[in-house]
């Protein structure tokens, strides 16, 4: 079957600054093989030219379409729904950002830019010619369940949120403390593995003793971070040391600690692995200040690399150092050490005398905040990436902020990087409204330009398996791979690596490609 | 369903704007300057060979989801002169200027080349704010003088210039409003011994951004050569008793140590001297940057305060300052020097927010609360504390969910 283009100049942007000769676009346009129609109209997102397009395309039956106007995300998506009624596929529809790509970077050029403009016309018809008519599905959700991970302040945060939205929370809690939220609250319960994509997860969680699969349609992370404890030899020779919010708890139910006090930040004061990632920086201050209000006698040290008071917290800092607490600076060169024969001594290189401190302490109290142990193997599980401390990654800021690469999955609060109660609170808040806002969608979208493999030319070396971020390609029941296309984001990153050239990507085929560039780069190459 | 009132275009307010009108609210922005995107407009994407997550690009992708919505309603040039209670929520009169362009506008620019006042009458939008219109300034505008001067009307391709504009009242009932006027940056010339508006070639860090973002480089706005040596200076204005800004801005070493970065990608031979007092890059690891410094072997971090920067030989720059032990005093020359300057709340303290219930604390944020929000009053972004463009957005979008749910509970 031949291909029928019609091929539209939006003025709104190709004239613009008159800068280019419309004339010999329109003519190239329609000498050019398969174009039926040539319309030229003052701006693509206007109604009265959207409709004169539809009746244009109806009349001479037009299948396919090239438009030469500006961004894609700059077009309105009334033109994608004008030339669906006139019978014309979404995916045969190909925009050349004229606006961008020639207009601007050329306004003082014409003719440069006149050469630009043709090229990428002839470019765009000869792809336009190759496109294959593509259709977008949809499928129900399966549950409206939202499966929160931590029961935290950011996971008690996002299950309230969520539960508004009307979806069903399951909030998973690794200790077997009770927590007072919506929905089903699973106690000693973990995520031991994921599979499927957004929308139908199915999850295998471990709830008491019992395994149990679980489906989710969105999950919240929200693990939070950890707490330093000393191992080894020195556990057993320091008595008095304990992580700063159990301190702050015996603090606060009147016991008085041993004086003197001595807050470090360090997560392993045997010095081997010194690589601090943060602490908790407000509640250190907090802690020090209470301490010294109630008890002025006692002499409190806080043994820091940097000290990271943010925001307001630095007038924490101020207070604290006025009310007499001592603040001692090191770095990588004289990390703090406590000895196991005399373990009350904490010897530290202090910078700002540049001199090596011995502090004698009754109490020791760590205040460092290393990344969840357990963010590993829910970051396997659910195929999500980390940083290399350990922590979660968060997906590109462009997005969402507390989404990650892949749809129905958000994360939130300390999992993300150590933060203040309040930070992590409204984060939660946030990825709860947002997971809640995706549930009640009900159905997901998926499909067009996606991954499809050819099975014949494949030899199941499970390379794309390896390399999806959003596990799409699976090994069938051929014993080839497939692509579960509601998975697939059409990144096309399996096409890329494919050793044996058996995946390509929907209307970017090498194919297509190849024809386009020859094109460009004006004949054979 | 009544709408929602967004006052300020920032971050805050476009990210709350959005979320709102996903849900399907109706939503009114009100915004003062001429374009969306806030204090985002001006700054830079600092990420030249990778993404470094700046979050400046989501406030301007916000911006242009936001204007293309049926539902959000974007007064620009406009300012809330007052609010009234109703029986159902707040009666809202919002004034908008004209602007003297119409939506034809395709900020082709010509009108600014012919505009024949000095400074310009005419301007395309501030940096990379949305929408791309220009607009007039009515007060240096010949047109509006005896010369009846119309130069710009008769170059624009469009016919979009509109002499007859009228400044408009309109009156909204509104259910909720979200207070998000977001900041201003500290004039680093408030810090004069640093230089600062003597000195050419000392730049504030809005500036080395606005620059950044226009040209994609960076050079000494004395004589236009590329810069070889370059000191970057934390905590101006911020943590300091003379301008009154005791507090730390919270994101000052997060975008100057990718600015940093940005200016090692451009050129790699810049030698680059960071000075700070406290390394305080918000949500990374504290050691990442500096061991990306130590694996440059161009960048040197110096844990000091400058004293005083003064002019060199040779149209160089002198910077005094004492070693980290306070021992010597050191003098080192600069090609640029660009001074990190921090924020203050912008409108915290305003006739508007007062006759709201919303007023600054000891420390000049305006935090809101519960007791604010029990009202239909919520206030958003970093008028509250300051905080980075991430975090905002994470709390505007928590602050829409809260009033979704609200209306839904009073309906």
């Amino acid at each position: 079957m031949k291909a029928k283009i019609q091929v539209v100049l939006c003025k709104c942007c190709t004239e613009m600054p008159a800068l280019l000769n419309m004339e010999r676009l329109q003519r190239l346009a329609a000498e050019s093989n398969n174009v039926l129609s040539v319309l030229t109209v003052d701006a693509v997102c206007d109604g009265k030219d959207l409709a004169a397009v539809v009746t244009d395309a109806k009349d001479k039956e037009i299948d396919r379409a090239v438009v030469l106007a500006c961004h894609k995300k700059d077009i309105s998506p009334a033109l994608f729904k004008a030339y669906k009624r006139a019978g014309v596929n979404e995916f045969l529809v190909e925009l050349v950002n004229i606006r961008e790509e020639v207009v601007l970077p050329h306004t003082n050029m014409p003719e440069k830019a006149q050469a630009k403009a043709e090229a990428k016309l002839k470019g765009a018809l000869a792809r336009s010619v190759m496109l294959s008519p593509l259709e977008r599905q949809t499928e129900e959700m399966k549950t409206r369940n939202v499966v929160i991970i931590g029961a935290g302040v950011s996971g008690q945060a996002a299950a309230l949120e969520a539960s508004k939205t009307g979806v069903h929370t399951i909030l998973l809690e690794k200790t077997g403390k009770t927590i007072k939220a919506p929905g089903v609250i699973v106690t000693h319960g973990q995520l031991l593995g994921a599979s499927g994509y957004g929308g139908n997860y199915q999850l295998k969680i471990k709830a008491g003793e019992k395994v149990e699969e679980l489906g989710a349609a969105a999950v919240v992370i929200a693990t939070g971070g950890g707490w330093t404890t000393l191992k080894g030899s020195l556990a057993k020779a320091v008595r008095d040391a304990l992580p700063l919010y159990k301190f702050y708890e015996q603090m606060q139910a009147g016991s008085a600690p041993k004086s003197p006090v001595i807050i470090v930040d360090t997560p392993d004061p045997a010095g081997k692995t010194l690589k601090v990632q943060d602490y908790a920086w407000d509640d250190t201050l907090e802690t020090a200040i209470e301490l010294k209000k109630k008890l002025p006698e006692t002499q409190v040290f806080v043994v820091f690399q940097e000290m990271r008071a943010f925001g307001l917290s630095e007038l924490a800092y101020k207070e604290a150092a006025e009310l007499g607490v001592k603040f001692v600076r090191y770095d990588t060169a004289g990390t703090p050490k406590i000895d196991s024969k005399n373990p009350t001594t904490m010897s530290v290189k202090d910078l700002a005398q540049g001199e090596i401190l011995n502090i004698k302490f009754g109490t020791l109290v760590f205040a460092s905040i290393p990344p969840n142990q357990d963010n590993k193997a829910i970051a396997d599980a659910l195929r999500i990436p980390m940083s290399v401390d350990g922590a979660i990654r968060r997906g590109s800021i462009q997005r969402w902020p507390v989404s990650t690469p892949r749809p129905g999955i958000f994360v939130c609060g300390s999992a993300l990087f150590p933060k203040a109660k309040d930070v992590a609170e409204a984060e939660g808040m946030a990825a709860g409204a947002m997971a809640g806002e995706f549930v009640k969608r009900g159905r997901i979208e998926f499909g067009g330009i996606v991954a499809q493999v050819t099975q014949e030319k494949c030899s199941a070396c499970l390379t794309c398996i390896r390399t999806c971020p959003y596990e799409a390609p699976f090994i069938g029941t051929a014993s080839k791979a497939e692509i579960r296309v509601q998975a697939c984001q059409g990144c096309g990153m399996c096409v890329g690596i494919c050793p044996s050239k058996a995946i390509e990507l929907h209307n970017y085929t090498d194919d297509q490609i190849m024809e386009e560039t020859r094109v460009l780069l004006g004949g054979d190459f | 369903m009544k709408q929602v009132l967004v006052i300020g275009g920032g971050p805050a307010g476009l990210t709350a704007t959005k979320s709102l009108v996903d849900r399907g609210a109706e939503v009114v922005l009100v915004e003062k300057k001429e374009s969306l995107g806030g204090m985002a407009r001006e700054l830079t994407c600092k990420g030249l060979v990778e993404c470094r997550n700046c979050g400046v690009c989501f406030a301007i992708d916000r911006a242009n989801d936001v204007l293309r919505e049926r539902n959000a309603e974007v007064h620009l040039l406009s300012e809330v002169m007052s609010v009234q209670k109703s029986d159902h929520g707040y009666s809202v009169k919002i004034k908008t200027s004209p602007r003297y362009v119409t939506e034809d506008c395709i900020g082709c620019g010509k009108c600014v080349v012919e505009c024949p006042v000095e400074g310009k009458a005419i301007f395309p939008p501030t940096g990379n704010g949305q929408p791309r219109i220009h607009w007039i300034e009515r007060g240096k505008c010949l047109h509006f003088k005896k010369a009846k001067c119309e130069k710009c009307s008769s170059v624009c391709p469009t016919k979009a210039v509109d002499y007859e504009d009228r400044a408009r009242n309109v009156i909204r009932n509104v259910g909720a409003i979200i207070y998000a006027t977001g900041i201003d940056p500290i004039d680093a010339c408030e810090m004069s011994r640093l230089g600062c508006g003597v000195l050419d070639d000392v730049v504030s860090s809005v500036d080395a951004e606005r620059i950044l973002n226009e040209t994609g480089k960076l050079v000494r706005p004395s004589d236009g050569k590329a810069p070889k040596k370059i000191a970057v200076m934390q905590c101006v204005g911020s943590r300091s008793v003379k301008t009154g800004v005791e507090y730390c801005s919270k994101f000052c070493c997060k975008y100057a140590t990718k600015i940093s970065q940005l200016l090692l990608d451009i050129d790699p031979e810049i030698n680059l001297d960071f000075y700070f007092v406290d390394l305080r890059t918000l949500y990374e690891p504290q050691d990442e940057f500096k061991a990306w410094a130590k694996a440059k072997k161009t960048v040197k971090l110096i844990r000091t305060m400058p004293a005083v920067v003064s002019p060199g030989k040779d149209g160089k720059l002198l910077v005094r300052a004492a070693t980290e032990n306070d021992l010597e005093i050191t003098e080192t020359e600069y090609d640029l020097v660009i001074l990190s300057v921090g924020m203050r709340p912008a409108g915290a303290n305003s006739e508007l927010g007062k006759s709201l219930g919303i007023a600054a604390d000891q420390t000049g944020f305006a935090p809101g609360g519960p007791e604010l929000e029990g009202k239909g009053v919520f206030v958003c972004g970093a008028v509250t504390e300051p905080m980075d463009i991430e975090e905002t957005a994470s709390r505007a979008v928590a602050a829409a969910s809260k009033i979704y749910h609200m209306k839904e509970e009073g309906a």
